[in-house]
């Protein structure tokens, strides 16, 4: 069964934005799902969209086999959303901030005190549970928004680019557990601007440009339909005419050969260079990416792309200065 | 289905007692300005007698009327800074929970009132301290908590009525001091109602204040009760069309 129907549904904002243009997308039971795109691709829109915090302007969306908007208060139930701002209470302690969600959820009582700290040892904020919020780091607080959201144990949850502003270990830390709640059969939807984060936790991904799905699929199909990855070497002295490699191209000192899985084809292109006397210095490996992809399928850098909407930010903010 | 909906106001309710017990350095910054108006305003008046308040000083006169301006100010603020991010996490993760949007406008109107009554509490006792007696019977003077809380959940409602309205954040920043100072002057706090010009009786006798400060100057004051009726009934009347007014407004914020 779908855990997420979307067909055909656009957004357009009241200052004219269209921020989702005609998305359809269907997420089955148990996946864990990533939206791809730049900033200003109307990935939080479509969250918003699916946690029922907006209407759409046209177009169908089912949430756990619940219609909206009729089933809204149907989809509340069983959806857990961690916004992409802070959403935890900065001046409440940790244990507090999920004491009131499970309260919120229906949990009181003994049945609540429970379930706060079950959760907390779970997130691993056992330690610090008694301290203020506004004290923790941002993994922490990351962490315990996802506790927060897990009170009611919800079928469905939503992440909204969970790791954003996080240190590589902080992120580490909240991917294993994005990773261990995948695990136990949660549907998890996803927003993510890190290419690297999609392909490490999500099973399929959705690259979105402009309020647009440009394709979905998993990232190794999709890195895989970019075709190849290559292989430069480096080497010192003359390359001989005839290497003995097909799709080899020479540029100056260099020799890059194209092929799928470079890492694994390595050594045996690197035998067939040495025996057609070529004295290797130093070999660098590129590997197809999921930006690779990203250009593919939207015509334009994801990178590309955030500076651009990064400058138009800037502009923005400078216009209403002046 | 009705008793979800209580418990969920109560649990609203709860986060801001949690939050005020974390931190309530707010409550002691806003002491300050009541103090003024006591000691200074109101000793002015008092010693000139400008404002005929019949067999009371002018102090004791004013005493429930600076209560209930605290009281007002402390709630526009806090309905402001609800609203006011409407990107905030706080606001979304509640309206993504099972709770109506009509028990979320209402829970936080009347959270704005267990921050009041921290407030209230405190300028009752630098009432005291200036040397203002109540002269009616402690049950009533006690009385002036829940009526406390009734004013301020009503000016916590004018205030995200009117900060849902408004769409930019530079807007919203001005709006505090645009609400509080009409509300505050249009009212009989200050000055009695028979004194003002009758083109302003008529906008004190809609403005909800007024009824609030009735109340209080009933309770602390005069002990006279016979129009607590109808000051209830204005007040509630208020608060419920608020209530159903910005539970539709909430949803709207979003967008
Ligand atoms: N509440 C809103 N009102 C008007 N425009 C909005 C609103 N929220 C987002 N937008 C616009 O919609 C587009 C998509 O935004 P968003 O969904 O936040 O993208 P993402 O999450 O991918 O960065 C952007 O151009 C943004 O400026
Ligand atoms: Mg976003």
């Amino acid at each position: 069964m779908s855990a997420i129907s979307i067909k055909n549904v656009s957004k357009r904002y009241s200052n004219g934005v269209l921020a989702a243009d005609g998305v359809s997308l269907e997420i089955a039971s148990g996946e864990i799902f990533g939206l791809l795109g730049p900033n200003g691709a109307g990935k939080t829109t479509l969250l918003k969209l699916l946690t029922t915090l907006i209407f759409p302007t046209s177009g169908e969306i089912e949430v756990g086999g619940f219609k909206r908007p009729r089933y809204d208060h149907k989809i509340r139930e069983i959806i857990g959303y961690v916004p992409q701002d802070i959403s935890s209470d900065a001046a409440l302690t940790g244990y507090e901030n999920i004491l009131i969600s499970a309260k919120l959820h229906g949990i009181y009582g003994s049945k609540a005190v429970e379930v706060a700290e079950n959760i907390l040892k779970r997130i691993d904020l056992w330690e610090a549970r008694n301290r203020i919020v506004r004290t923790y780091s941002g993994g922490m607080i990351r962490k315990l928004e996802i506790g927060q959201a897990m009170v009611h144990s919800p079928k469905i949850l939503f992440l909204d680019e969970p790791t954003v502003g996080l240190d590589p270990s902080a992120r580490k830390q909240v991917w294993a557990h994005i990773q261990k709640l995948h695990e136990e059969g949660i549907t998890i939807l996803m927003t993510t601007h890190y290419m690297e984060e999609a392909d490490a936790l999500c099973g399929r991904i959705a690259m979105m440009a402009n309020g647009r799905i440009a394709v979905v699929d998993s990232p190794a199909n999709l890195k895989k339909s970019v075709g190849q990855g290559c292989i430069v070497f480096k080497t010192a002295g003359k390359i001989p005419e005839n290497i003995g490699v097909e799709d080899a191209r020479v540029n100056g000192d260099s020799v890059t050969v194209y092929c799928c899985s470079p890492s694994e084809e390595l050594p045996r292109y690197l035998r067939i260079l040495e025996n057609a006397g070529c004295s290797v210095s130093s070999v660098e490996i590129k590997e197809t990416t999921l930006d690779d992809a990203f250009m593919k399928y939207v015509g334009r850098r994801m990178v590309e792309m955030e500076q651009w909407s990064a400058t138009r930010r800037i502009r923005r903010v400078a216009r209403r200065l002046e | 289905m009705m008793l979800n909906e209580i418990k969920n106001v109560v649990t609203i309710l709860e986060l801001e007692a949690r939050r005020l017990r974390h931190d309530y350095s707010d409550i002691i910054i806003r002491s300050v300005q009541p103090i003024l108006w006591l000691v200074v305003f109101g000793s002015v008046f008092t010693n000139y007698r400008v404002i005929p308040t019949g067999e009371y000083s002018y102090l004791e006169f004013v005493a429930p009327g600076i209560l209930g301006q605290s009281v007002l100010f402390v709630s526009i603020f806090f309905g402001l800074m609800l609203v006011w991010d409407r990107e905030s996490g706080n606001l979304s993760k509640l309206l993504v929970s099972p709770t109506s949007r009509y028990t979320i406008v209402l829970g936080k109107s009347l959270s704005a009132g267990i921050r009041s009554i921290a407030q209230g509490a405190v300028v009752i006792l630098l009432i005291l301290l200036i040397g203002i007696r109540f002269r009616t019977s402690p049950l009533l003077v006690f009385l002036v908590f829940p009526a406390i809380v009734l004013i301020a959940a009503v000016s916590a409602g004018i205030s995200i009525f009117f900060t849902s309205l408004l769409k930019t954040r530079e807007r919203v920043m001005g709006i505090g001091q645009v609400l509080t100072m009409p509300l505050f002057f249009t009212s009989n706090a200050l000055y009695p109602i028979s004194m003002m010009p009758s083109w302003l009786q008529w906008i004190a006798h809609a403005n909800p204040i007024t009824y609030g400060i009735d109340i209080l100057r009933s309770f602390m004051l005069t002990g006279d009760l016979s129009g607590i009726p109808l000051d209830l009934a204005v007040l509630g009347g208020y608060l419920l069309v608020l209530t159903l007014v910005n539970g539709k407004l909430l949803q709207r914020i979003m967008e």
